[in-house]
């Protein structure tokens, strides 16, 4: 199907990545940008197919990345087992609020999803006894039948295959009737429920999905740095991935890629300038918005591609 | 098949529909007339199951289906048109078909996140049958389009094909010749005609007399929320509330 | 009892600055129908700007004067130049603008101010007034006494003044406002302006009680989004009775259960509010219309 050229080249992408870039500090910063870019799909599905505003994302992440720091270092879990276990939970989680906060609509969604990622979060800072409060804690390193990825160059191909996993796996979705069912009731809920489409559970099951996504991104992260502090579940963060996938196009997963690198590099690239960042930061997110509200991609494809962005 | 007894809807202070009985059986084109704000489609609504009657209930082969949502219903044999447009702008007009479709193919979540086999095979097929729809409402033309670049009249045939993909015993038409010219409406007769043609139950509300009286055989006349009259098409023309109320008006426009 | 009263007190005040951020919420959402999640910064600003321009030498009441005139052009400012060109715009995309303004702000506040903590001199005295056993700052008097006048002024405003009956009218009835002759730009424009100086006044009164950064309005702000939509999103009654509601919640918690979970009380409340009402406690009923 058409996706299939997309998926073929970014395969190809990323499998060539690695000899392109010579550094070990740009392979990290190309590290961040998949772990990111991961959740970044994930919430995409909710808020660009299915068009359900999320503001309380990372608090899935940082179920994630929680679950892989403290199932190991203090539970002894091995590290796959605590990163499936950390995706269960959220999704699980996901699977409990989805039906009576998905049912709100418009800022009311918006403040309660809000309120749930700050939730998660403030539980996270609490907890210091299993999580080590504010300050963090160290997170043992993955390993999987006894390969452990080590160096940026190993981390490399762990995340990308993930990555690409992530980006084919929700093209399947949206290539689906149940994708279909997704961006109609988007585009209008009385027509998607007048064929029958239960749309309270294609909203939870998406939910989930992005949910258990999140968590997979937090829990490599959290391996990958090897520290996570409640800064990873924070309502910053949420808003980050929001403006991820916001920047780079709402309903498409190139543009949650690209979302995702322009925003894990701009602060990168800003960070010297103490309180400059968040100037350039916060008037990038206005400039993009008021010029672009469709964001990058989708524009650009508009522009160049006379044809509708779907990969 | 579908009964209503003493169904009424209110709104804050507004009652839309005020204790209305009515039955319609199969296989015939039932007609919904009456001014504006009769409580038309929220008739519609209340049988759909977009709204739960605060009065009286809905039944469907004679079980009481009131308050069901609208998914359960369409599963039950109910599909729809809208009097507002209800279409996906940001698909074409054949995925907005498919749509219609859904019930026949839904699937479960991992077979939609890996494309199993069956799911493309079913996809396939429901993309032939959505062509065929679109042909047989006659916007084939129209398949690759996004519905948002379409034409209104031919946007109003989207809606009627989505609902004809769901394979409904009764279809409800809200108002589907409204906004059409002359010929349009000709044509959106003969439809309606070929739809009844196929055995399916058809649900009409429309403001063109013409139109009504043409095609239906059963008239329910709705005035303020209340049943004014009810019967075959001569009879409710002949009936002189129903001149005094409707007719007359309308000749007067 | 003592102990009760004292929760009450402290309760009070933070909820009469909740509800002045929530009011913020209420009139920006009500004239334009954009959630301002730059709210926070507005009162940030008040607390910043008045200890900084204290501190320059000027008087209490100009330091004041000086941080809401800095908070009204911060607000007329994000309406020029971000919120009026993408009017239009999808629910999600003005979000992020208002995001974009509050991290901006935050951004030039943090340059300019550094990121040290601050606290503004009492308005009048530190000496607690004690009442049945429990003790009351001067300052929370100073708290409850503004909130209560700017609350009144608002009730003139919209009611007794033609730009707040515009104001009024537009949130009633977009197009129809329109057609009368009223200025849609203009009314949003005020609004900002509005909700602009109703957060630095905010700011202003709690420095001195909660000391302030440049990241203080991040919380406050969200406090206040959660109060806003309690009362039902656009009640401007709604606004202040979630704000109290809120402020009393929380000193309750922190007084009786748990201090560290404080925080988490609004959010807590508002999901379980949500669940059961799902546009508020406050808010209008009406199906919505096919
Ligand atoms: N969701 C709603 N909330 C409040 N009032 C409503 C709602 N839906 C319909 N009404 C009111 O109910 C009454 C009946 O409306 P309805 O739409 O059913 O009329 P109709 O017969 O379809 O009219 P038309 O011919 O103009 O389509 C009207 O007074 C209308 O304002
Ligand atoms: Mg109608």
């Amino acid at each position: 199907m058409a996706r299939w050229p997309w998926l073929t080249g970014f395969a190809l992408l990323l499998a060539a990545l690695p000899w392109a870039v010579p550094n070990a500090y740009l392979l990290d910063v190309i590290n961040r940008i998949g772990i990111n870019a991961i959740a970044v799909i994930g919430l995409n599905l909710v808020m660009g197919y299915a068009g359900q505003v999320s503001l309380g994302h990372a608090g899935f992440f940082g179920i994630g990345a929680y679950a892989s720091a403290v199932l190991t270092s203090r539970y002894g879990w091995p590290p796959l087992a605590a990163l499936a276990g950390g995706m269960a939970g959220a999704g699980a989680l996901a699977f409990a609020v989805a039906r009576p906060i998905l049912r709100l609509k418009g800022h009311y969604l918006a403040m309660a999803t809000l309120g749930l990622g700050i939730i998660l979060s403030i539980v996270i800072t609490n907890e210091a006894g299993f999580t080590g409060g504010p300050d963090g804690m160290p997170v043992d390193a993955l390993s999987v039948a006894g390969f452990s990825p080590s160096g940026e160059r190993q981390w490399y191909f762990v995340i990308a295959v993930c990555l690409w996993c992530a980006a084919w796996l929700a093209g399947n979705l949206v290539d689906s009737p149940m994708g279909r069912a997704l961006r109609a009731l988007h585009g209008s809920e009385p027509a998607a429920r007048s064929v029958g489409v239960d749309t309270a559970r294609y909203k939870a099951r998406v939910f989930v999905i992005a949910a258990v996504l999140a968590s997979l991104s937090g829990s490599l992260f959290a391996h990958y740095v090897g520290f996570v502090t409640p800064q990873v579940a924070s309502f910053m963060h949420s808003i980050e991935l929001v403006t991820m996938a916001v920047v780079g196009g709402l309903a498409s997963i190139g543009g949650s890629v690209a979302g995702a690198a322009l925003l894990t590099v701009l602060p990168q690239a800003l960070a010297e300038f103490e309180g400059w960042e968040m100037v350039a930061f916060g008037a990038l997110l206005i400039l993009v918005m008021v010029l672009m509200p469709r964001g990058l991609v989708p524009t650009l494809a508009r522009r160049f591609g006379g044809a509708r962005a779907r990969a | 098949m579908l009964a209503l007894e003493g169904v009424g809807m209110r709104f804050g202070g507004v009652q839309a529909l005020a204790g209305v009985d009515w039955r319609v059986d199969a296989g015939r084109v039932h007609a919904v007339i009456g001014p504006n704000g009769a409580g038309k489609t929220t008739l519609f609504n209340v049988i759909t199951g977009v709204y739960r009657p605060t009065q009286g209930c809905v039944l469907l082969d004679g079980q009481d289906v009131s308050g069901l949502p609208p998914d359960r219903l369409a599963a039950r044999g109910l599909a729809r048109t809208f009097q507002n447009l209800q279409v996906v702008g940001a698909m074409s007009a054949e995925e907005n078909v498919m749509l219609g479709a859904h019930l026949c193919l839904s699937q479960g979540t991992l077979a939609s996140l890996l494309h199993l086999p069956g799911l493309r095979r079913a996809d396939r097929e429901c993309r032939a049958e959505a062509l065929e729809w679109l042909r047989f409402t006659g916007i084939a033309e129209y398949a690759g389009r996004l519905a948002e670049a379409m034409p209104y009249g031919a946007l109003k045939r989207l809606e009627i094909a989505r609902a004809m993909a769901a394979r409904p015993r009764v279809l409800f038409l809200d108002e589907p010749a409204a906004g059409l010219n002359q010929s349009e409406k000709l044509a959106m007769r003969e439809l309606i005609l070929a739809i009844a043609d196929k055995g399916i139950t058809v649900v009409l509300v429309e403001h063109d007399m013409k139109l009504v009286m043409g095609v239906s055989e059963h008239i329910l006349v709705l005035d303020y929320g209340r049943k004014l009259a009810e019967g075959a098409a001569a009879e409710v023309r002949a009936n002189p509330e129903v001149i005094a109320a409707y007719l007359g008006e309308a000749e007067a426009h | 009892m003592a102990e009760f009263l004292q929760f009450l007190f402290s309760g009070v005040t933070s909820g009469s600055i909740y509800a002045l951020a929530a009011l913020g919420f209420a009139i920006i959402f009500n004239a334009s129908g954009v959630i301002n999640f730059a709210q926070g910064e507005f009162i940030m600003l008040g607390g910043m700007v008045s200890v900084f321009l204290a501190a320059a030498g000027l008087a209490l009441p100009f330091a004041v004067l000086g941080a809401v005139l800095v908070a009204v052009v911060a607000g007329l400012v994000l309406e020029k130049a971000a919120i009026e060109p993408a009017r239009s715009a999808e629910t999600v995309t003005l979000i992020i603008i208002t995001i974009g303004a509050s991290i901006l702000i935050q951004g030039v506040a943090q340059i300019v101010f550094g990121k040290g903590q601050h606290a503004l001199r009492p308005f009048s005295g530190e000496a607690p007034i004690v009442i049945g056993g429990a003790s009351l700052l001067p300052q929370s008097l100073w708290v409850l006494g503004v909130s209560a006048l700017m609350v009144a002024g608002l009730w003139l405003f919209f009611n007794r003044t033609l730009p707040g009956k515009a104001m009024l009218a537009v949130s009633a009835n977009r197009l129809g406002a329109e057609l009368v002759g009223i200025d849609i730009r203009r009314t949003w424009l005020t609004a900002f302006g509005l909700s602009g100086a109703l957060g630095a006044v905010a700011g202003a009164l709690a420095a001195p009680i909660t000391m302030t950064s440049y990241d203080a309005g991040l919380m406050l702000g969200l406090k206040g989004f959660v109060a806003a939509t309690l009362g039902g999103l656009g009640s401007g009654l709604g606004a202040v009775a979630g704000g109290l509601i809120l402020g009393l919640l929380e000193a309750m918690t922190a007084g009786y259960v748990s201090s560290a979970y404080k925080d988490a009380v609004p959010f807590v409340a508002i999901l379980l509010v949500l669940f059961f009402l799902p546009r508020g406690l406050f808010g209008s009923r009406a199906a919505e219309r096919v």
